[in-house]
């Protein structure tokens, strides 16, 4: 038979690919630190150019076809490379004191029984021993190990130093008469650009941000009471210079092949009391939903087409009239 | 099937549970001492199988494709959808609003009261409305007496309560006030590990750690301050814009299931 059904195949199995993509970014639009998965290079596209013009590549494409009736024009294979695309979301105010979110590149640390994982999403709590874990009780990892704390009244600086937040009158961070939640809103953190290709080094220049409630503030410690004792402990937040070799493992971990290095000061861009939000464009997916519907749609009247061919060719040859 | 449509369907359930939290926690903003509950969402992922598009059209192309080193790159992981990982109560401190009444007791700051709970154990509650049941005893609205017991007499006028947790009782015939004792403030590493178990009582839990009784106002206890009781601590404003968002989000997961149902029924189309 011919090729063409193969390739009608293969799109067709890339926009299915798509399309899985685009539900999964969009089912995880509110999930704090999801980073989408993408899709790029379809056939003809600039990524096969090279490709094209190479003539081992060439001559090997020929010889994989030679035995059919018609050598493709075009590249033959185009699979659609799904990546991570490792972009900082923006940030959402919370006011909770063990939100915390990354503005720069880095990742959290963090264990879990198969080893060092790696998390941008920071909504961190105490366990009953007071280690600092994650929403699903990992162990967070700072410079010197785990981080055990005795209260979350705790204010962490822009590098990821703990220090104890004490107010006047002893009582924990939230104030009482000016307690309240401050949730809604959100800033754009700098966004460090990530994705495929780029070197993550330091991170980018960051704008303090400032969290708007006086509750948030007071919680953080942000204004009045500063501890000048040493801090109790410091988070690690480390980066990689391969975004490629990071593989998303699920709970908003990632996992990677290479050593990580750790962040200088400058670019860990921590926020207290901050969450980062998706990085899925709803827009963005719902026009990369529609092409996909449409070309699966062309592809499939690609091979009616050619089912229609072959019924003709047999009838008409096989008719002995 | 398609992978799509069962992701979508996981995006719709999350949406769907996100709906209800915000909705649990407007129905109950007026509620004094209420905490409010957050979920927190993750992403599943699954090892690659078989039926993984991802797979399946690589291993295609290394079969056609045998000089194409730069084919093949996709993620060793394929999404599945998004779970809940966390379902916890937030206890922020909520505002305390003056009630001017003698038998409402908020604490302000952080920190539980402990009570006796029916079966002998301990509870916690936030403060709230109290009340003198027959036998004397200082108990919660619902009955659970606060610990350590504290007996009120017959003929009391009025009760005070000191911000450091001194409760005296002020009499009808005598001009001092009788000394009832001491009320503490039991605090835990971690209250969101406590179990609720509904109107506004906890239990202790592994996740919560131990109670740790301490005088009001010190190691980062709060204080007690009768005459007021504490305010839910919902923000209404922000619950309704979590509102549109979860509805937005659950309207395109709906809109992915019905893409990936088209795609399907496309697919099924291929032979007429």
């Amino acid at each position: 038979m011919n090729d063409s059904p193969l390739f009608a195949l293969q799109a067709l199995q890339l926009d299915q690919r798509v399309l899985a993509h685009v539900s999964m970014n969009l089912a995880n639009a509110l999930t704090p630190g999801y980073k989408r998965l993408g899709t790029m290079a379809r056939m003809g596209s600039p990524v096969f150019a090279p490709l094209v013009q190479d003539p081992a590549a060439q001559s090997a494409m020929h010889a994989a076809t030679t035995a059919s009736a018609v050598a493709p024009a075009e590249p033959a294979m185009d699979t659609g490379r799904s990546y991570i695309d490792l972009r900082a979301g923006t940030l959402k105010t919370t006011g909770r004191t063990l939100d915390l979110a990354l503005a720069g590149t880095g990742f959290f640390e963090v264990r879990t029984s198969a080893g060092p994982a790696y998390t941008r999403q920071g909504n961190f709590s105490l366990d009953g021993r007071g280690r600092l874990v994650t929403a699903q009780g990992n162990a967070v990892m700072g410079t010197g190990g785990e981080i055990v704390l005795d209260s979350a009244a705790v204010r962490i600086d822009d590098s990821g130093n703990i220090f104890a937040s004490e107010s006047m009158d002893g009582s924990a961070a939230s104030a009482g008469l000016f307690g309240g939640t401050g949730e809604a809103g959100s800033l754009s953190g700098a966004s460090g650009a990530g994705g495929i290709g780029s070197s993550s080094g330091t991170g980018s220049a960051s704008t303090p941000l400032r969290p708007f409630s006086a509750s948030a503030a007071h919680a953080l410690g942000s204004q009045g009471a500063q501890s000048s004792a040493a801090p109790l402990a410091q988070l690690k937040v480390v980066g990689f210079s391969r975004p490629q070799a990071l593989s998303a493992t699920g709970s908003g971990l990632f996992s990677s092949t290479e050593e990580p290095q750790a962040m200088e000061s400058t670019g860990v861009g921590l926020r207290q009391g901050f969450l980062e939000n998706a990085n899925t464009d709803s827009l963005q997916e719902m026009l990369a939903m529609m092409a996909a519907l449409r070309h699966a749609e062309t592809m499939v009247r690609v091979l009616q087409g050619y089912d229609d061919m072959l019924g003709n060719t047999i009838r008409s040859l096989g008719n002995p009239a | 099937m398609l992978d799509a449509f069962f992701i979508a369907a996981t995006g719709m359930e999350s949406q769907q549970l996100n709906v209800d939290t915000i909705a649990n926690n407007l129905a109950n903003v007026n509620t004094p001492a209420y905490k409010k509950v957050r979920i927190s969402f993750g992403d599943l992922m699954t090892a690659p199988h078989a039926s993984s598009v991802g797979e399946a059209a690589d291993g295609f192309a290394r079969q056609r494709g045998a000089g194409f080193p730069e084919l093949g790159g996709a993620p060793r992981y394929t999404g599945a959808g998004v779970a809940v990982l966390a379902s916890e109560k937030l206890f922020e401190t909520g505002v305390l609003s003056k009630t001017g009444s003698s038998v409402d007791l908020a604490i302000e700051g952080e920190g539980f009261l402990e009570v006796s709970a029916p079966d002998g154990g301990s509870a916690y509650v936030r403060g709230g409305t109290m009340k003198i049941d027959q036998d004397g005893l200082l108990t919660t609205l619902a009955g659970l007496a606060l610990k350590p017991g504290l007996t009120v007499p017959p003929e009391t006028l009025s009760l005070r309560i000191a911000a450091d947790g001194r409760v005296s009782a002020v009499l009808a015939d005598r001009s001092a006030a009788q000394d009832l004792g001491q009320l503490s403030v039991v605090r835990f590493l971690n209250p969101q590990g406590l179990l609720a178990t509904g109107n506004n009582v906890y239990r202790s839990s592994l996740a919560s750690g131990e109670a740790i009784g301490v005088r009001p106002g010190q190691d980062g206890a709060g204080t007690l301050a009768q005459g007021y009781l504490e305010n839910a601590n919902v923000s209404m404003v922000d619950k309704m814009l979590a509102l549109l968002i979860a509805q937005r989000a659950y309207g395109a997961s709906a809109r992915l299931v019905q893409a990936s149902d088209e795609m399907m029924g496309l697919i099924n189309s291929l032979r007429r």
